[in-house]
This record gives C-alpha cells, structure tokens and sequence, in this order.
C-alpha cells in the first residue's frame, strides 16, 4: 500500500519544562510522511530535531498535538504498547551509535529479537544475516569498544535492521564518522530505502540531503521549510 | 621541580579539604547514605565498646594496688553450688595457705535503717558484715572516723557499723556528728564508728558495713542449729603472695579443702574443686555470663556491614569521579594524589558519620543503661559513659574504616585515572568499578545481614513467647514487699511476730479498696521462690542428706488463698486453727504430689524437716494440694529437680515464723496507691522498721526478672533491625549507583522495544545472583549460630521452625524495596531522557 501516510503529526508542540524555564523544542509542527518516504530533517543545533525524531520514534509524548503512526492514535497508548510498537515498527540508529557496552555484536543485535519474542535459534539466524549485509558477521562476539566507530555504527545500522522495521530514524547517522566511514552508512540506508523502508533522518551533511526525497527545515522548533520531489502535505 | 614549603602543603591541604565537602554537597543522596550508614556502624560499635569498657574491664580502685582475688569453694551439684565458704572454713583457709598473702571476708544482704535522731523515714540499703582487716586489706581510708579494730567484735561492746559516704549525706545531711551516734541497722542498735570515702561502695553497691569475729558471728537472727552447715557463708577474697599464680594458690587450696571435706563429709562432701580469679572477672562472670560477648559478637558483624556499605559507597562514589580524577592525572597529578583525594572524602565522609555514631551512641546508651540498672545488681565502679577511653577508640575506629573503605577504591581510581578516559570517544560504560569486589563485598553484606536478622528475629520470638505466657493469678492487682521485723519480741518464737503482722492486715484490709493482704517467708512476691531444703519422708531411711529428696519451702499464712485466688486441688487451706498448739501441717503443691507421690494421695502423709528454725520440728501432716500459681515456663516442664521452683512445701506461719517477711497485697486497680498506707501501718509496730525497696507489684517484679533476658533480647533485636536496614541500605545504593551507571543503557532498551518487565529484569539481573547466594549462606549460617546459642540461652524447648519463612519473607521483602526502587525508577524514565545522558 504504498503512498499511504504512515506517519502523521498535526499541531505538535513539545515544551521541556525545568528550573521554571519553559523550552518551546517544537511548535506547531504538521508533518505527513507516506509510506517509502525518504526524509531529511536540518536545521541549526538546537532547532528541536532530536525531539522532534523522538516523538517520531515514541520515545517522548509530545505536550499537545496530534500524532497517528500506521493510522494508530499514540496518545492512546500506554507505556508498554508504545514498547511494543517500537520494537515491531521501528528502527533506530543514533549519532553515538548506542551499543550495549556489556553486550557483543551479536547479542546488541539480536536484543530487539528478543524484546519482540522471537525463539533464540531464529535471532541467532536473523542477527547472521543482518550482520553479513552490514559485513560485520566477522566480528560478531567481540564487544562494542573493540570496534572502531564505523563498524560500530553499521553495528548499530544492523540491529535497527533486525525487526525489519517500517520506519528508520536515524539521527545525525554520520555525525561521529569521517567521511569514509559516512559514506558507507549512507549507502546502507539508501539501498534500505530502495527496498521500501520509511526513512526519516538528522543530518548536518548538506552532501547527505541529496538521498533524501524530501528535506524539511526546522527553525526554532518550527517547520520553515520544505524541499523535495514529492508533494507535501500540510 | 619547586620544594613545597609548610605553608603550602597546609595550604593544599585545607584546599583539599574544601573539595571534598564541595563533592559531598554534590552528591547529597550517596552522601547522606554513607553518613547515615557510617552513623549506625559507628552508634552500634561505641555502644558497645562503652559497655565493655565500662562493665566487663572495667573494675575498683583502691588505694592498696595489686589484685584482688575471689575465692569459690566449686561444688559438684550445680544447685549447691553457692560459691561460698563456711566461716568456720574461712579460718583453716587463713591460717594453713602459704600462698595468700592476706585475706577477708564478707556477706551481706539488705538490711532497713533508721536514724533515730532524724524524722526521715527507715530505709533499705544494701549490707555487709564484713571481717575486722575489711578496709585494710583494701588499703582503705575512712572520710570521717575509723575504720574496725578487734575491740568492735568483742561480745561486750556496741556493735559497730562504717557507712558509705552516700548513706552519710541521705541519713545525716553530712553532719560529722554522725560519728559516734547510734543507727538501727535491722531493728537493732548499732554504733557508727566511721564514714567511707566517698564512691567506695565495695564490694557491690554496699553502704553499709559491719564487723563480723569469723567463725562466731553473732547474728540476730541466730539458728538453732549448731552443725557447721547452719552458718551462713561467706565470701572470700585474697591477696596472693609475690610470684603465685591463681593456679598454684588453686591447687594448694584444693588440698587445704579436701582435709576440711574429708573431716567434716556430712557438710562438705559435695566439693569439686577451688577456684581463684581475680574479683572483677568473677563477678563479671557471674553477672554478665556470655551473653555480652554474643552481643559484642554482633556489634561488630554490624561494624563491618557498615565498612562494607561504606566500602561500596565510597567506591561508587570514586567511579563518578573517574574523569575528574583523569582530568587531575592528566594535568600531572601522581598515584598519592589520586588516592589521597578518595581517602580524603572518604574521612570527611566518616568523620561526620561517626559524629552522627557518638549521639546514636549516646542515647542507646543511657536506654541500655536504664534496662541494665534494673535487671543486674549493679557495682558501683559500673559506667556506660563515653570517657576518654571510648573516644580514642571512636577516633581509631573512623580512622581505620575510612582509610580501609577508601584505600581500595583510591588504588583502583589511581591506576585506572589515565587519560584514557578523558578521550570521550562515547563507548558507552566501562563498569570498572562495580566489578566483582563490590559484589563480594556485598555478598558478604547480604550474608552478615541475614546472619543478624536470623538471630534478632529468633531473639524477638523467644521475647515475645515469654512475654506472652498466661498468668494464673492478676499480677497487675498484687503488690508484693516485705518487711524484717527483728528485733520484736524476745526472740523468733515471741507469738508477737504473728500477732503483729495479723493486726497489721486486719488494719489494711479495713481500708476500702483493699482486697486482702497475706505474708509469706522466704518468698517476697509470694509465688516464686522459697528455700531449696531437704526433707524426710514419713517411713523412709535415708543413710545421708544427699539421698534426701528436696522441695522448695515457703511459709505462708491466713489470706494467701485471697490474694492469689488459691483454689486447693485436695484438702484444706491453713486456717485459724493451726496454731502452735495443734497438730504441725503442711502444704504441697500439684507439682511436688506428681514428682514424688504420683497416682497417691498425698493428704495425711507426713514429712519432716531438720534443725530449720521457721519450721516446726518433728512431723508435718500434709492437709492440701495447692495448685500451679507461677507462669507457664517457656519450654516444656524442666525434668531437672534443681530448676523446678514448683515442686513447692508450704508452711504455716503460727506455727514457725521468721523476722524477715514478704507481705502482698491485692486491691482493685494500682495497688502501688496503698504503699504510704502500708509504710504508716509499718511503722505503728515500729518506726525503725520500713518496707524493702523492691516494693512492685507482681507483674513489675516479673519485668525485673526478666529484665535481663529483655535487655539482651532487645539488644540483639536492635542488631538486627540495623544490619537488616544496612544490608537493604547497601544493596540499594549499589544497586542505584549501578542503574545510574547503565541509565543510557536502559534508554537504548527501550529505544529497541524493552517494556518495563524487561527493563526491571534489566536492573536487578545483577544483584539477584548476589542476593540468592549471599541470604542462602547468611541462613545457613544463622542457623548454625541459633544451634550453638540455644544451649545457653535456654530457648532449645521452642519450636522455632516458623522463624525460617519469617527471615526469608523479611529479606526478600527489604531486599526487594532496595533492588525494586531503582528499577522501578529506571523503568519509569522516559527513553528519550536516558539516550540523552552521557
Ligand atoms: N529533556 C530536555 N529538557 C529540557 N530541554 C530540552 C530537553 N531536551 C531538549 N531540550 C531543548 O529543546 C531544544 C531542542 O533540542 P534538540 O531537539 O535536542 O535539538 P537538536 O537535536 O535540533 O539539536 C533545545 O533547546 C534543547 O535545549
Ligand atoms: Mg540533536
């Protein structure tokens, strides 16, 4: 069912409230992003990007708005549907990669298997395969800081892969890799893309935003700005 | 390189110094953790050791050096053993060893006083005959007057008193006069020859003391019998002689006693052996017995719950410094500096946790104190303060557990603060600190908890079963005392020892309010005691004492039966017919027919008691069976005839009296509101006599019977209850400072699809195995201590099987709120804030 909206924000607003300082993160953010969609999020440090990926991944409620992901209204969920929701239909990769220190390759991998329920003998299977497209099936008993960062961030592109997601957020991917090492994660999600997997990304690589379908600007927590091939939907 | 000058290294340090409170401000929840934990470890161990310094090494001064020892006379049976020596002994003793030095002697009770020159109210003080060489053996000078001289025991002159200095203050208002003047000192005249310094109250709380012409003590109450067995005994202290030992004195005591066993067998066939030990360890001994070194036992299992807690506080603590401490290496700090800051917030931290200990201490102490004064007669050399003794060992204390509990994480710091760690290169945590030391450590924490809980738990079921038991009789409505009435009448036989008594209740009972008033000889509460005696049977042959069979006796008299609401099982209660004319009667108890007459009927047997002056001689015709009147014991009844205190003989009082009575009275409410009444009906038989100071009623007696047991009881119950919340307190803060540690960590579990079942699972999978292994040894072990204490402590007749789930449920359930908190805590996070710490 392509070109459904997987995703839908209508009025987002995150305000942080601490030591009596209100920070507007977003305000006002409608977003529609269809299914297949490859998106690019910029904009200046600070802008409420992160945020606004964390309320795409669940893992932060927004204060007020609306948010419908794959036609379910989130604020409906309770602390342990939205785990389960992310576990089935999401995937993660962070700037700082974010592998258990305490865990192998293999066994950060296979975590979110394992969360989802699925036997030990197919993890095991599942975390090979993925492990081999990222070609890091060689390394897979060693621990994290055994890694130099771009293996560990094709690692961590592996373990997003696992559950087969819907949607990839990635944040800031290539923000702590060279240039070398960048390219290659790129090149891994691009071809997850080309394999129709929604993808909604940070980047301050403006090189990088070539990939995407669309890029969105935000300023100050708002949508300034969109560019891209596709229609967009406000 | 620049030479530090001494106002740098000053400087430097007092700048340290100020670090470290800055980093206790920074972390107030791991620094008022530790305080709170340092507190109760330090509280615990000073209390402790203020007991012991204070009780068990602390011992008189005289102004004579060199020690004192206690001599026992050990005996065979356990029930004999009264650890005395006749005073026809005492002088064979003196005169055949050639290993003492010098010795003397003394025996006391409590005796009533009345200063006949004063309006004050008669009152009991505790009192000593003691041997003419008292004071000089102990080196002693009087305050006031002198001390004894051979004339104060010649048949022809005064008797003599010394009083202590306190009893000088209450009965003269310090006037010196008091010297020379005469004193009633159980009804009887006694002149006062000297005042004793003040504080000496040798050779227990005493304040009085009077001389006494071993072996031929004139006593008022003086016995009819003439065998040596009739005298009362004495205690014996000695100096040895240069160079002997206690062993070699033993030994040549034991033959001396064996010559006098072998002379006189019908009094002295039951020795085993002598014993010599220095007084203060053999009174202690005594008193004490080795329940205190199971609470020090204790105290110090809770001492080093609270080093270990601190050891892993201190050490997480360390690991949140770690780049602190790198960037310090980093800018040329060495290994001492590095350790020296751990070790250093760890004294600070110390330091006012054992600020925190010395007021614990010192309320725990005067709460202690309090029980300890009412359960055990006290010695007046006796403290519990918090002198410049136990402060030095508080200072050590903190010294060495701080340095202990910081020196290890200090190293650790200091070998891994490189650099290393300063290159943020975002690998997530190195969990180099809460390795497996900690975990051993809290192992241990978790085990020695267990340990305590166990025995407090154990120790609190065995109170409260003790206190629990029914009573057969009101102890709330009974108020027992007593009163000694030498001195009336001309001698124990004058029928006015019965006859004033009587008037006397009659008088009370009066009163409205008052139910009944009974006496009693030789049992002032009226159910408990009476003398351990052998008696004969009617129509037995008994070649020796030792084959007769024995039975506690008591005299009691008309009103008894009202006052204990006395329902007889068989025959009939004393009446106003039994009097010194009519036929001698006795009483038995339930317990005294099934021991020796069971399946019979005791009414009309006879028996007969030997050379006793309260007792009728020749043949007791037994008319009644009294039934059970003292609680129920703790186990089962006891087989062994020795601690049977219920297998009982009643005598009537008309028909054999005693100077020494115990009186109780049964009203309605408090009866404690009759004491003045009682106090003015004493005194219209005569103002020299008073009422003892154990005046309580029944049940207030039973708590000071008890308050031993209570005192150790609540002793070890407090142990418990600390180490429990120490355990818990150190498991949560491992457990806190380790899922602060992984806090990132659980942000990306969630990140990936962790509900919060697996988040919790997440955060205790650690500490369980820890847990599970440190509470299975610590039960094991508890047991196995309980199995070696119920011999001493008498509780081995309870079932005690229930206190395993108690304990198990009681450690799952604190260990679980100190594993839980922190999960819960963790799960509840929301994800996006954990991926954004660093
Ligand atoms: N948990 C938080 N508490 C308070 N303020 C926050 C929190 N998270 C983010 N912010 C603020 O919200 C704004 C947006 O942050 P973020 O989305 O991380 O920006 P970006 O990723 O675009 O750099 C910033 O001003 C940041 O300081
Ligand atoms: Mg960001």
């Amino acid at each position: 069912m392509k070109d459904a909206p997987i995703i839908q924000m209508e009025g987002i607003m995150k305000i942080f409230y601490s030591d009596e300082i209100e920070t507007y993160a977003l305000s006002d953010v409608y977003l529609t992003i269809k299914e297949g969609d490859f998106v690019s999020v910029a904009g200046p440090s600070g802008c409420g990007k992160s945020t606004l990926l964390s309320i795409l991944g669940l893992l932060e409620t927004p204060t007020d708005g609306r948010y419908c992901l794959d036609g379910l209204d989130v604020r409906d969920l309770g602390r342990n549907e939205l785990a389960y929701v992310r576990n089935a239909e999401i995937g993660f990769i962070f700037q700082s990669f974010n592998l258990i220190g305490d865990l192998t390759v293999e066994e950060n991998v296979e975590l979110p298997l394992a969360y989802g329920g699925m036997p030990a003998e197919e993890r095991k299977k599942r975390a090979k395969e993925v492990l081999e497209r990222v070609e890091m099936s060689h390394r897979r008993n060693h621990l994290p800081y055994q890694l130099s960062g771009g293996q560990q961030q094709r690692v961590a592109v592996a373990r997003a892969l696992s559950t087969t997601p819907k949607i990839l957020l990635a944040d800031e991917p290539t923000g702590n890799l060279d240039s070398k090492n960048g390219d290659r994660v790129m090149d891994l999600l691009k071809e997850l893309h080309g394999e129709g997997t929604t993808i909604c990304m940070v980047t301050h690589d403006s090189r990088y935003n070539a990939h995407a379908d669309r890029v969105l600007s935000l300023f100050d927590g708002r949508v300034v700005n969109e560019e891209g091939l596709v229609e967009v939907t406000v | 390189m620049y030479s530090k000058t001494g106002y740098d290294k000053v400087m430097s340090f007092f700048t340290n110094i100020r670090f470290a409170f800055r980093l206790l401000a920074k972390n107030p929840g791991s620094t008022i953790m530790a305080i709170v934990v340092m507190a109760t470890g330090t509280g615990v161990a000073i209390t402790m050791f203020a007991f012991v310094n204070g009780v068990l090494w602390s011992s008189p001064d005289f102004a004579k050096k060199g020690t004192i020892y206690n001599i026992d006379w050990v005996e065979r049976d356990k029930y004999k053993n009264s650890q005395r020596v006749s005073p026809l002994d005492y002088e064979i003793f003196e005169s055949e060893s050639e290993q003492i030095d010098e010795m003397t002697a003394y025996m006391g009770w409590r005796a009533p006083v009345y200063n006949p020159s004063s309006d004050a109210f008669a009152k009991e003080y505790n009192y000593k005959r003691v041997s003419v060489n008292f004071f000089e053996f102990l080196g002693e000078k009087m305050h006031l007057g002198r001390s004894f001289l051979p004339e104060d025991v010649s048949r022809e002159k005064d008797d003599t008193v010394v009083i202590s200095h306190a009893l000088w203050r209450e009965q003269y208002g310090s006037n010196e006069e008091a010297v020379g003047s005469t004193l009633m000192v159980g009804g009887l005249p006694h002149k006062v020859v000297g005042v004793a310094r003040p504080g000496f109250r040798f050779p227990d709380d005493n304040n009085l003391w009077k001389a006494s012409d071993w072996p031929e003590p004139r006593m008022s109450t003086s016995p009819s019998g003439t065998g040596r067995r009739h005298w009362v005994k004495v205690y014996m202290l000695a100096r040895l002689k240069e160079g002997v030992t206690p062993r070699q004195a033993e030994a040549e005591l034991a033959t001396i006693a064996e010559g006098i066993a072998n002379e006189y067998p019908e009094s002295n066939d039951n020795l085993l052996r002598m014993n010599v030990e220095p007084f203060t360890e053999w009174y202690i001994r005594d008193e004490v017995e080795n329940r205190a070194y199971g609470l020090f036992l204790c105290s110090f299992l809770v001492l080093a719950v609270a080093c270990a807690n601190t050891f892993n506080l201190i050490m997480s603590r360390t690991a949140s410094r770690t780049s602190e401490l790198s960037i310090r290496s980093a800018l040329g700090a060495n290994r001492a500096h590095i350790v020296g800051q751990v070790v250093l917030d760890g004294l600070v931290l110390t330091s006012i946790g054992a600020l925190g200990g010395v007021l614990i201490a010192g309320w725990s102490l005067k709460f202690i104190w309090s029980f300890f004064k009412s359960g055990y007669s006290d010695a007046y050399w006796w403290h519990m303060n918090l002198d410049a003794k136990v402060m030095g060992f508080v200072v050590g204390l903190v010294f060495v557990s701080s340095v202990v509990s910081s020196l290890v994480p200090g190293l650790r710091a200091a070998r891994s603060a490189t650099a290393e760690n300063l290159k943020d290169d975002a690998r997530t945590s190195s969990g180099l600190f809460v390795g497996s030391l900690s975990r051993l450590i809290l192992g241990f924490q978790i085990s020695a908890s267990s340990v305590l809980a166990f025995v407090s738990i154990l120790m609190l079921a065995v109170w409260y079963k003790s206190n629990t038991r029914p009573w057969p009789i009101e102890p709330t409505e009974i108020l027992s005392t007593g009163f000694n009435l030498a001195g009336l009448g001309e001698d124990e036989h004058d029928p006015i020892l019965v006859e004033a008594p009587r008037a006397m209740k009659e008088r009370l009972e009066a009163y409205p309010g008052v139910d009944s008033v009974s006496f009693t000889i030789k049992a002032v509460c009226g159910i408990y005691g009476g003398t351990f005696l052998p008696f004969e049977m009617e129509g037995e042959d008994y070649e020796n004492s030792r084959q007769k069979p024995k039975a506690r006796v008591m005299g009691i008299d008309l009103g008894y039966e009202d006052v204990f609401d006395a329902k007889l099982l068989a025959g009939r209660m004393f009446n106003s017919l039994d009097t010194k004319e009519t036929e001698a009667v006795c009483i038995v108890s339930k317990r005294f027919v099934d021991y020796y007459w069971p399946g019979e009927d005791p009414i009309g047997k006879r028996i007969r008691f030997n050379d006793i002056h309260w007792i009728r001689d020749g043949f007791l015709t037994v008319v009644g069976v009294m039934p059970k009147l003292t609680r129920a014991p703790l186990g089962k009844e006891s087989s062994d005839l020795s601690n049977i205190g219920d297998i009982k003989i009643y005598t009537p009082l008309a028909q054999g009296t005693h100077a020494e009575l115990g009186m109780q009275l049964r009203s309605k409410g408090d009866p404690r509101r009759w004491i003045p009444t009682i106090r003015r009906e004493l005194a219209k038989i005569g103002p020299q006599y008073t009422l003892i100071t154990n005046t309580v009623t029944v049940m207030e007696d039973e708590y000071r019977f008890l308050a031993k047991e209570n005192l150790t009881l609540t002793m070890f119950g407090l142990f418990g209850a600390a180490s429990l919340v120490l355990g818990a307190v150190g498991l949560y803060s491992i457990m806190s400072f380790d899922t602060g540690r992984r806090f990132r960590e659980f942000g990306i579990r969630m990140a990936l699809g962790a509900d919060s079942k697996n988040v919790v699972y997440a955060v205790i999978r650690n500490g369980i195995a820890t847990l599970a292994i440190g509470s299975s040894f610590g039960l094991v072990l508890g047991h196995t201590l309980t199995v070696l204490m119920q011999e001493s402590l008498e509780i081995n007749v309870m079932p005690l099987g229930f206190v395993y789930p108690v304990v198990v449920v009681l450690l799952i359930t604190s260990m679980g709120v100190a594993m839980g908190v922190p999960a819960w805590k963790a799960s509840r996070t929301p994800p996006s804030q954990a991926l954004r710490v660093n």
